[in-house]
């Protein structure tokens, strides 16, 4: 029997990014096979994307702002000093964030882009786009605009059109997580499927318990450093490899919390939206949010939850309807008056910082209302980081600055757009605790999320929103445990 | 599903043609009479476009408001350099003004950007190592990639001062003045997101192996029909009609 071909080898490689303290990845050893599925896993910071992006080129060809010793190999030839155009026409890779990696009008453009540009027949860059479209499932999508695509449908198409160029290496760093259920489930199968085809692959997810069933192998970073090369098995017998990869102790049952009554703080009423009279986005929305509960809303990517919580924000104005938080209309607050009564961590938190240092970051809401914050960085274990660039933080630690410097007004309601987003299983226990500390404090908090077991987790109440209209609202045991309703809306209950 | 229009069917570069040779006409001519014929020439077209009522109703008004606002600026520019205003050269200032809005709208308003660049790269000469093909790719991907942006840098900017709002800060509110004094803040954030936003299209780029330099396929191929050359000999007898008749 042939040994597999060596893909990635590498030996002794360290990177650290300019003005940053310590290194992403120190003296990191390790190979990747021919037809191997590779997880890399570790807590946020850990130097997983970093992996990713050395194994694939991107650094130092494209990011070249830091200091690079040891070598990467790709095929036994130094990555280094291959072109980076040589490297990329056999490994892809799809990012997180997939607004800007679609090219073209529509999805039928995009998926052709990568093979129009590997000098494809127009013949069979058809064949291959109705082959994705139909694996992926997004033959339906084929003829709309990539601009009126959802988060998700972005996401799947640029998996589809990396997985069109047919590459031998696919690297996946966090491309899942910004799916609905539906869209996670869709995808993960198209990854297991190339998985039993052979298809040489490295995934980064902060989804562990399924990262260990689908690969043959885990490389764990802490704190840059690999501290297990080996079966998958293994993380879930070994505390401190339990403990690197941010595993939750699992019990195998959800324990739902208790409803919780009192007088409304939000309160909708016939609540409509549309960007255009064509595009409908909420339909005829009522809803109440109860004074310090966690209320969560769930529905299907593009289903319009952002909206409506960017409209319960005071930052989106509705088409009809009314929308009153502690009495008053958010809308027509002037900002300084609109922070003390809502706070709102937005999807990306690196789209909500203003300022050049972490600590000024911090204390910029509570400095434009004349008053001390009213937590610490310590609290959110960021006092190390206060003069650090928000931006040069770590998607985990990012979070948490953008919730600090909300929390920092202490607004009556706290809103959370996608707060699990490429957060690590420890990083949303920490998540949980925060919020339940938040309510202690008489604080609301509103959730949108489609991670549901973290909604299981920290909401009281649920309202699911299906195609901008209001499917169902009550306490999180009841609708949680609805599954003919979740399946109803192609979210199929994790439990 | 209702079939497309005529002018809608027509190759793109036909459609590309008429507007540049429109354009030109109304260069060329230098009596307001004549550039009236031109003018009028464009009903025709909006009809087989199946836009006439549309065009008449939205881009006419404010064409025309745009013409009052540019007379008025011209008449006043007159009076300063000549003491006097000549309006046989306000009116061909107004019409060629018309001609050209009205024909680039109707150009955009059936002609996607996908496929304009599919017009321009068709433009590639059929050797590969010609010293030309980089430069028309450049043009059309530039085309292609300021199209797709426009709608980017407009959420980046509903974004921005939401976050900003978000913040504590009024950046939305007050009188005009105030709110654009205000929106001058959101001027170098918006900058360095779009670098950031330009980063990531290149890495992007570079992952779908996308170089100017390399030979690379086209999945749409546009190529004339009959149809399409009927059309452009009734386009380029129109204009020689005007020319010398």
């Amino acid at each position: 029997m042939s040994t597999p071909e060596e893909i990635f080898r590498l030996n002794a490689l360290s990177y650290q990014y300019d003005q940053t303290n310590s290194p992403a990845l120190r003296d990191v050893n390790c190979h990747i096979q021919a037809g191997e599925a590779v997880g890399i896993i570790g807590e946020s910071g850990g130097g997983k994307t970093t992996a990713l992006n050395l194994l694939s080129g991107i650094i130092p060809h494209m990011v070249q702002d830091g200091k690079y010793e040891g070598e990467a190999l790709f095929r036994g030839a130094s990555i280094q000093h291959l072109s980076i155009y040589d490297l990329m026409r056999h490994v892809k890779i799809v990012f997180q964030d997939a607004s800007t990696q679609n090219f073209g009008l529509n999805v039928d453009d995009a998926l052709a882009f990568g093979m129009e540009n590997i000098a494809l027949s127009p013949k069979e860059i058809e064949y291959r786009i109705k082959k994705i479209a139909d694996e992926l499932n997004i033959t339906h999508l084929r003829a709309k605009n990539t601009q009126q695509l959802s988060g998700g449908e972005r996401q799947r198409v640029a998996i589809a059109s990396a997985l069109a160029m047919d590459p031998e290496v696919l690297l996946l760093d966090e491309a899942i997580s910004a799916l609905d259920t539906g869209g996670q489930m869709d995808v993960r199968q198209i990854v297991e499927q190339q998985r039993a085809s052979g298809k040489t692959m490295v995934l980064v997810d902060s989804d562990v318990r399924w990262l260990a069933k689908t690969v043959d192998r885990v490389l764990v970073l802490q704190s840059g450093q690999l501290i297990y090369d080996g079966p998958p098995q293994v993380i879930f017998q070994r505390a401190d490899l339990a403990e690197a990869a941010g595993l939750e102790n699992h019990s195998g049952e959800i324990q739902f919390r208790e409803p919780f009554t009192g007088s409304p703080v939000v309160q909708l009423s016939h609540i409509s939206f549309a960007y255009s009279k064509d595009t409908p986005v909420l339909k005829d929305i009522s809803l109440n949010i109860t004074a310090g509960s966690c209320e969560a809303l769930v529905g299907q990517n593009g289903s319009g939850k952002t909206t409506l919580a960017k409209i319960i924000a005071g930052l989106i104005k509705p088409s009809a309807g009314e929308v009153f938080i502690n009495g008053q209309v958010p809308y027509n607050l002037t900002s300084p008056r609109l922070v003390e009564n809502v706070g709102y961590v937005f999807q990306n938190p690196s789209q909500q910082f203003v300022d050049e240092t972490v600590k000024e970051e911090f204390s910029h809401t509570a400095s434009i209302l004349k008053r001390p914050p009213a937590v610490s960085l310590k609290d959110f274990d960021l006092e190390n980081y206060a003069d650090s660039s928000p931006w040069d933080l770590s998607a985990g630690q990012q979070q948490r600055l953008a919730i600090a410097s909300v929390v920092a007004t202490n607004p009556s309601v706290v809103i959370f757009d996608e707060p699990t987003l490429g957060q690590t299983r420890r990083d949303r226990e920490k998540l949980v605790a925060t919020i339940k500390n938040l309510q202690q404090q008489g604080t609301t908090v509103v959730i949108i999320s489609h991670d549901l077991k973290f909604i299981a987790d920290a909401a009281q109440h649920v309202h699911v929103i299906d195609h901008g209209e209001l499917r169902a609202s009550g306490a999180a045991p009841e609708i949680l445990q609805d599954k003919s309703l979740f399946n109803h809306l192609g979210l199929p209950l994790p439990w | 599903m209702p079939s497309k229009p005529f002018f809608e069917r027509l190759d793109p570069r036909v459609r590309i043609i008429w507007m540049f040779l429109l354009s030109a006409l109304t260069l060329h001519f230098m009596e307001p009479l004549p550039l009236l014929l031109v003018v009028l020439s464009i009903i025709p077209v909006w009809l087989l476009a199946r836009r006439f009522l549309m065009l008449v109703s939205k881009v006419t008004p404010k064409a025309i408001a745009f013409m009052l606002f540019l007379a008025v600026t011209q008449s006043i520019s007159q009076l300063i350099m000549t003491h006097t205003v000549n309006p046989n050269v306000l009116a061909i200032q107004m019409e060629r003004v018309y001609v050209m809005v009205t024909a680039s709208v109707l150009l955009f308003q059936t002609t996607n950007y996908s496929q304009i660049t599919a017009a321009i790269r068709s433009l590639k000469p059929r050797n590969p190592e010609s010293k030309l093909a980089p430069f028309i790719e450049s043009a059309a991907f530039t085309v292609g990639i300021a199209f797709q942006m426009i709608p980017t840098i407009l959420t980046e900017i509903a974004t921005m001062a939401q976050v900003r709002r978000a913040r504590g800060e009024a950046i939305t509110e007050g009188k005009a003045l105030e709110r654009a004094k205000k929106s001058l803040r959101l001027g170098m954030p918006l900058v360095n997101r779009m670098i950031d936003v330009i980063k990531n299209i290149n890495l992007a780029l570079t992952n779908y192996a996308y170089s100017n330099r390399r030979r690379r396929t086209q999945f749409r191929i546009i190529r004339f029909s009959l149809m399409d050359y009927a059309a452009l000999l009734v386009v380029f007898a129109a204009a020689l009609a005007f020319l010398f008749v």
